[in-house]
Parts: C-alpha cells; structure tokens; sequence
C-alpha cells in the first residue's frame, strides 16, 4: 500500500521530468534539422551565383561558396559567437564565450544553427562580386565580415543568449531571424564591395547604359532558387530555437511570402515594360523570403503576402537602382538581400500583429534598419578598399578575360570548351 | 577525324590546282605558285581565285594572260579526278612529310594563325561597330607599348592596324605578345560592343581560323 502511495504521489514528478527531457530532445532535433536545412542554402547559393554568372568563372564562384561556409564555420566559432551571443554588459558586444567548449547540450546545437547564419551572412557578397574579384582578398574579406561585422552586429539584436542584452533589443526591435541581422547586412557589405571592385569588363557603355552579361545556365539558377526556397523553411523555423506550435505560422508566411515575392517582381516587371525574366522571378522570391524574414513569428498570413510582394517589387526596382549608378550586381544581391531586408525589416514594424501601424514600432525598426547600414557599409567599404590596396582584390583585365577558373584555380569548370587553357598555370 | 578529312580535303584541292596551273605555267612557276596558294589561300572559298592569280601574276612576272590561268584552274578543279599528276615535291614539302620541320615553321604557323584571326576578327569588329572604329584603335596606339616589342616593331604593329591589314603583321611575336596584343583589343571591344558580342566574335574567328592547316600546329585559343 505505502508503495502505491508513493508511485503516486510521485507519478507527476516523473511525468514532467520525462516531458522536460523529451522537450529538449525534441527542440534539439528539430534545431539540428533547421541547421542542416540552412546549411543546404549554401548549395542553394552556389548554384544560383554560379548559374547567373558566366561558365569560365563557374568554379570561381562555387569555391568561393564552398569556403564561405568553410571560413565562417571556423571564425564564428572562434571570436564570432563570443561577440554575438557572449555576455552582453554594454549592449554593443558579447565578451564571452570565445572559442566555446563547455556549452550545454542545447548550446551546442544554438552554436551549430547560428554558424549556418553565419556563412549565410557571409556568402551574400560573393555573387553580387562575381567575375572580377580576386580570390584570396575575397577570402579575406569573408574572414572578417564573419568575425566582426556580422557577429557584432546581430550582438545588438540577438544578444545575448547568456547575460545582458544588445542596445537594439533593449530598444525593442523586431527582427525574428535576421532580415537585418543577417541579410540586409550581408548585402551592405556586397554594396561595398561592387563600389570598390568596380564594374565588369564592358558591362556600362560610354553612354553609361547597362548591358546585360546573361549568366550561362538558367537551370541552375532555378534550381538555385527552389533549393534556398527550401532551406528558408529552415532558416525561419529554426529561429525559434525550439519545437513548438508557432513553426507552423512561421513556415507558412515564409512559404507565402516567397511566392507572393515572384509575383511581385513579375509585376514591376510588367508596370515597367521589361521583359518578364526568369533571374528577376527567382530574385523575387527570394527578395520575398528575405522579407519575411524579420516578421515571420508576428505577423498574420495577408500581411506575409503583402510583405513579399512588395519585397519582389523593391529587388527589381532595386536593380534599377543600381544600375542607375553603374554599379554592377551580377546575381542582384544588394537589390535582394539589402533593399529587401531593409523593407521586410520595417514591415515587420508596421503588419505587427495586435499592433499594426505602431508609429513607435515602425521608429525603432527604422533605428535598427539604419544602424546596420552605418555600421556595416562603411566599416566594408574600408575593408575592401584597405584589402584591394594590400593584396588587390580586383582582377586583371587579362584575369577577366580568361576567366577566374583559369588565372584563380587553374581548374576549368567546362574543359571541354576551353581545352587550350587547362592546366598552364599564371605566367 | 575531322581535321584529317580537312587535310585530305585541301591535298586534293592542291592537286587540282597545281594541274590547272601546270596546264599553262611551265613546271616550276606552277610549282611556286601551288606553294602560294597553300600557305596564303588554301583556307579562302575555293573558287574565289581573283586575289591568288593578282598574287602570282605579281610574284611570278608570268606573261600569261588572267584569264587563260583562271580557266584552266577551273577546268582542274570541276574535272578533279584520280589520274591527275601528283604535285612534285617541294622542298619543304618533303621535310613536311619526313616530319623535320624546322623550328621556323612552327613560328610561320602560329604567325599565319594569328594574323588570319586577328584580321577576320578585327574585320568583324569594326564592321559590327564602325562607329567605334577609330577609338579602339586609338586604345591600342595608346596601350602599345605594353607588349613589350623594340619601337620598330611597335610602329610596325601600329601600321598594320592602322591600314585594316593590308599590310602584314610582324612576324617576330612570341606567343605572349600575341596574347597582349589580342587582350588590348578584347578590352576595346568589351569597352565599345560589350563581353557578349565580343565573345561571339571571337568564337566566329576561331570557328573560321580552325579550319587552316596550320592550326593543327597552333592552336588559335593559345592566343585567349
């Protein structure tokens, strides 16, 4: 009897204990899948980056890619995450947790998810950088936008995950997986890289007017397009940090958005008069995840549409926009990481559920909008400008003309084309 | 395959040619000019002769009239048949097919290459942009000396661009002048016509230059 006394009185305890246990088991799975899931857009990029750029620099492109993650792996888990998610006493930068070995169980797993935000983050750059950028001052360039620029800003909205909070946090701003945090700022630092590295070979006439240097396998870049499609579910989904029942509403905008984001491009296009083209649809969808991104966990389904739809809008005016200036953006990434990060940031302020049109709101997610630019575009800009007169980081003109495959990697993407220069190496 | 069908092509066409000269040349001027017509137009349209027989009747001093030369190719070349006389070897030709090839030789074909590209391209070029003719010359006058060759030859360079090619190309480039010279030009062209039409030049003037003899020693794409 006093046995079953006791197997009741304490079935409760054991119930919860078990439930408390399989939670984080259940939360751990699911942040494992949404890391492997972010981790797969690389994939996703280098497909789309390289299909839009021309085959003799396809190698080029997917290398710069593939070490992207490889960089921004090693970096972030060096000083990156200490600065992002590391004790936060000022608000403007973590001060632990660098080179992290003793984490929780579940810190673990956070630390795997936020380094695929990382080399996402980072990877934004090399497409809008394609065709004429030397390879190891890119390299170098990744190396300190995942050590510094990222980390420290995504430390004013994100941090910490252990003490203290950043400044723009405190503020209020929204931005639930990084329209700004990761996105917009890898797409200012793109911005200062075209400044710097300068158009391409031919690309603005003397009259200043574009010419289009099509990439050379479309396919790619839809499947491109459909693989980050696809990690973005990941991408918002993880950003919860945990297996609950808001990830359906979070997946759904995200998916929404996407599609409204290609419809929204498709209209600009048309109102326009340009040709409906399949890199703008693409562009716009991913302009529309990009969007969603920083209000997917708070905003109702309409308004998800909304935001995408705009988004697509805003990346193809976007690439006016830059063409305007005659700076050259080969896969469009400053159009739409940048613009349309910028734009889904603020929507994220304005379509805030039980809280719409919030003047406040939409103020400090303008604050935060701005402060990332200031902070990431000049700080790039020196970057890029410093490392071009160091180790140069724009390609020759005879470097351009053979091809980055060739005078970067000695290693020819389509050999059977360009048999004469496999192998020769630089002179 | 295809350059050896090529080969069998232009040997049977030479034949054909020395025997309409033969017709009407005594032995050794028909000889002399066969040897033109290989080196200098074995790659143009066959039956376009006007330019070779000005060529033979300038180099050979031949008092034969034109037309009488022009006639008995034509016959040799529409009654092309096997008993036709095999062309007598040349001197050259002879070490050609012992495979002693001078070093000259090699020389000789990677200039006739480059030259032929480089006019067929350049032709192409001004003729899709005549506008911009005058600038991308000006670049490369301007940009000249980055190819590394004595004044001379560099008036030389200049003078061939200047007269559209109808003066020919020095013959002294290494290979990595060559390729410094075609890159000024690429430059120009991406410059005035954008890297798009310009690649699509070039690969109509590497598509066309393939089909010379000589690109089987040299290959055009060396140059790129």
């Amino acid at each position: 009897m006093k046995y079953l006394v006791l197997v009741v009185c304490l079935f409760p305890q054991i119930v919860m204990a078990d439930n408390a246990q399989l939670k984080t088991e259940v939360d751990t799975v699911w942040v494992i899948t949404a890391a492997a899931l972010v981790f797969f857009m690389q994939a996703g990029f280098a497909l789309l980056e390289s299909g839009m750029s021309r085959s003799k620099n396809a190698v080029n492109v997917v290398m710069k890619n593939y070490m992207d993650v490889c960089i921004g792996s090693i970096i972030f888990w060096m000083i990156g995450y200490g600065l992002m998610f590391g004790d936060n006493v000022t608000g403007f930068f973590g001060e632990t947790h660098f080179f992290p070995q003793n984490l929780s169980d579940m810190g673990y797993s956070f630390l795997l998810f936020q380094t695929m935000f990382a080399a996402t983050a980072v990877t934004i750059a090399s497409g809008a950088m394609a065709e004429r950028t030397r390879y190891h001052g890119y390299l170098l360039g990744a190396l300190l936008v995942s050590g510094i620029i990222y980390p420290v800003y995504g430390s004013w909205v994100w941090g910490s995950y252990y003490d203290g909070q950043g400044w723009l946090a405190e503020l209020g701003f929204i931005d639930f997986a990084g329209s700004t945090v990761v996105h917009s700022i890898g797409g200012w630092v793109a911005l200062a890289g075209i400044i710097v590295l300068g158009p391409r070979l031919g690309k603005f006439s003397s009259s200043t007017k574009p010419r289009d240097i099509p990439g050379h396998n479309l396919t790619l870049v839809a499947l491109g397009g459909l693989i980050l499609w696809l990690g973005w579910f990941g991408f918002n989904g993880g950003s919860t940090v945990a297996a609950d029942t808001s990830l359906g509403l979070i997946v759904l905008n995200t998916h929404l958005s996407a599609a409204a984001g290609a419809m929204g491009a498709i209209a600009m296009l048309l109102l326009t008069r340009q040709p409906v083209l399949l890199t703008q649809s693409i562009n716009g969808s991913i302009g529309g995840l990009v969007g969603i991104t920083a209000g997917c966990a708070t905003m109702e389904p309409l308004y998800a549409m909304l935001t995408g739809f705009i988004a697509g809008m805003v990346v193809v005016a976007g690439a006016r926009l830059l063409e305007f200036f005659k700076l050259d953006d080969v896969v469009g990434a400053v159009s739409v990481h940048g613009f349309a990060g910028a734009w889904g940031t603020m929507a994220a302020g304005i379509f805030l559920k039980g809280n719409m049109f919030n003047i406040e709101q939409v103020f400090v997610q303008f604050i935060g909008v701005a402060a990332g630019f200031l902070w990431a575009f000049p700080l790039a800009l020196l970057m890029y400008y410093v490392i071009d007169k160091v180790i140069g980081l724009r390609a020759s003109s005879l470097d351009e003309q053979r091809g980055l495959d060739y005078s970067e990697h000695y290693e020819i993407g389509y050999p059977e084309f360009q048999t004469e220069l496999v192998h020769k190496g630089k002179e | 395959m295809k350059q050896a069908a090529l080969t069998d092509e232009i040997s049977r066409r030479r034949k054909a040619i020395y025997n309409g000269l033969n017709a009407c040349l005594n032995q050794n001027d028909a000889i002399k000019a066969t040897e033109i017509w290989m080196q200098e137009f074995s790659s143009k349209p066959l039956y376009a002769l006007q330019p070779f027989l000005s060529r033979i009747i300038e180099e050979l001093d031949v008092d034969v009239p034109r037309g009488n030369i022009q006639q008995h190719i034509l016959n040799s070349l529409l009654n092309e048949s096997d008993h036709q006389e095999e062309v007598p070897k040349s001197v050259n030709a002879r070490e050609f097919e012992q495979g002693m090839r001078r070093p000259s030789q090699k020389a000789n074909a990677s200039h006739k290459v480059f030259t032929y590209f480089m006019d067929y391209f350049l032709a192409a070029l001004f003729k899709s942009d005549s506008a911009s003719e005058l600038s991308i010359k000006v670049y490369v006058f301007d940009n000249v000396h980055h190819i590394g060759i004595s004044g001379e030859s560099m008036d030389k360079v200049k003078k061939w661009l200047s007269e559209n090619g109808q003066v020919s190309l020095i013959s002294e480039l290494t290979l990595q002048q060559m390729q410094t010279l075609f890159h000024l030009f690429y430059v120009a062209s991406c410059e005035h016509i954008g890297p798009v039409n310009t690649d699509k030049l070039i690969a109509e003037a590497v598509k066309i230059v393939d089909q010379l003899p000589e690109s089987a020693e040299f290959s055009v794409r060396s140059i790129f």
